[in-house]
């Protein structure tokens, strides 16, 4: 997969940063604005990855973000969560929300529903960048370039 | 918890499980479309038991569209079928999918019959200023989705899980040994 021309990677240079820095925000602050939270977070942080991908090509993509990379960090999001669920077991039943819920409207309140927010944004963006780019890029056809 | 446990889903459980090590592990691709329907209907059968009709009924589609699919990538491909393979191919599809039929309609009707009817609903079991107050966040989406029903997140997250890990294997990404740049690149 080719780059494409300057003014597309210059704007997408300049547009990816806010759309992942957004991104994070909804995935760190989803328990409490009226916006969204982990999914659509990391959803976004994937746009942003996918953006540049298209607009710098498939060498960029190689170099900068593997899909072995983002495979991995899926894992370990899905490690992450299955980690939050068993420590409920301590307060009763699996998930249960066994930490301090904190003040309400503070960013660390709500307990684990924010830890929950944020592996689910992490596991979003990591698998929805790998997926697309695997589909995009990769195949046994379409060994070399493409 | 344990009274909502009702002995029927064991079975029902035991048939998912079945169906899908069956679906994975079998040869011939239309004996795994029926082993793929065969879970699917038991699913929908476990989700009446456990009091959700409407759930059973979006089951059923999905499961039929699935089977649909399976069968025609089946029939759509093996060019050099011989006319004795091609009928008992054909028989056993026709078999099967009467009886998946047979059996989709039977989870079908009783879930149509546990139905609440249009516009009529439960009322939910919490309020929103309690949802708020119970979880400490101040978002009522994510204290549903995170605080209240976090298996449903665990679900989804889930769903997407396997999504990627099934692109990655169809498209055969793999990693090389002791290449750093050319393990990430497509493996044939």
């Amino acid at each position: 997969m080719q780059g494409m021309d300057l003014i597309v990677r210059t704007v997408a240079r300049m547009a990816a940063g806010f759309f992942a820095a957004f991104g994070m925000y909804l995935a760190l602050y989803g328990h409490l604005g009226p916006a969204a939270g982990g999914l659509a977070g990391g959803a976004l942080v994937a746009a942003s990855l996918l953006l540049v991908l298209v607009a710098f090509g498939r060498s960029w993509a190689e170099d900068t973000a593997p899909v072995r990379t983002a495979a991995r960090l899926q894992c370990v999001a899905a490690v992450h969560l299955l980690v939050v669920g068993l420590a409920g077991l301590g307060g009763g039943y699996f998930l249960y929300n066994l930490l301090d819920k904190g003040r309400q409207f503070h960013v660390m309140s709500s307990g684990t529903v924010f830890y929950l927010g944020v592996g689910v944004a992490i596991l979003t963006a990591a698998g929805l960048y790998a997926g697309v780019r695997a589909l995009v890029t990769g195949g046994p056809e379409e060994e070399g370039e493409l | 918890m344990a009274e909502l446990i009702h002995w029927q889903l064991y079975p029902l459980l035991a048939l998912v499980l079945a169906g899908a090590v069956v679906a994975v592990e079998v040869r011939g691709r239309a004996a795994s479309a029926a082993a793929v329907g065969a879970t699917g209907v038991a699913l929908a059968a476990a989700f009446v038991v456990l009091g959700a009709p409407g759930l059973a009924a979006a089951q059923a589609p999905v499961t039929l569209i699935l089977v649909a699919m399976l069968l025609r990538v089946d029939a759509s491909g093996g060019g050099e079928e011989t006319e004795k393979a091609g009928r008992d191919r054909r028989g056993f599809v026709a078999a099967a999918s009467l009886v998946f039929a047979g059996f989709m309609g039977a989870v079908l009707i009783s879930a149509f019959r546990e139905i609440l009817p249009f516009g009529h609903g439960a009322a939910p079991p919490f309020d929103a200023g309690w949802a708020l107050g119970e979880t400490g966040a101040g978002n009522l989406v994510s204290a549903v989705l995170f605080g209240l029903r976090p298996m449903d997140a665990l679900a989804a997250a889930a769903a997407l899980l396997g999504a990627v890990v099934g692109v990655l294997a169809v498209v055969r990404y793999r990693e090389e040994d002791g290449d750093a740049d050319a393990g990430d690149g497509p493996d044939s």
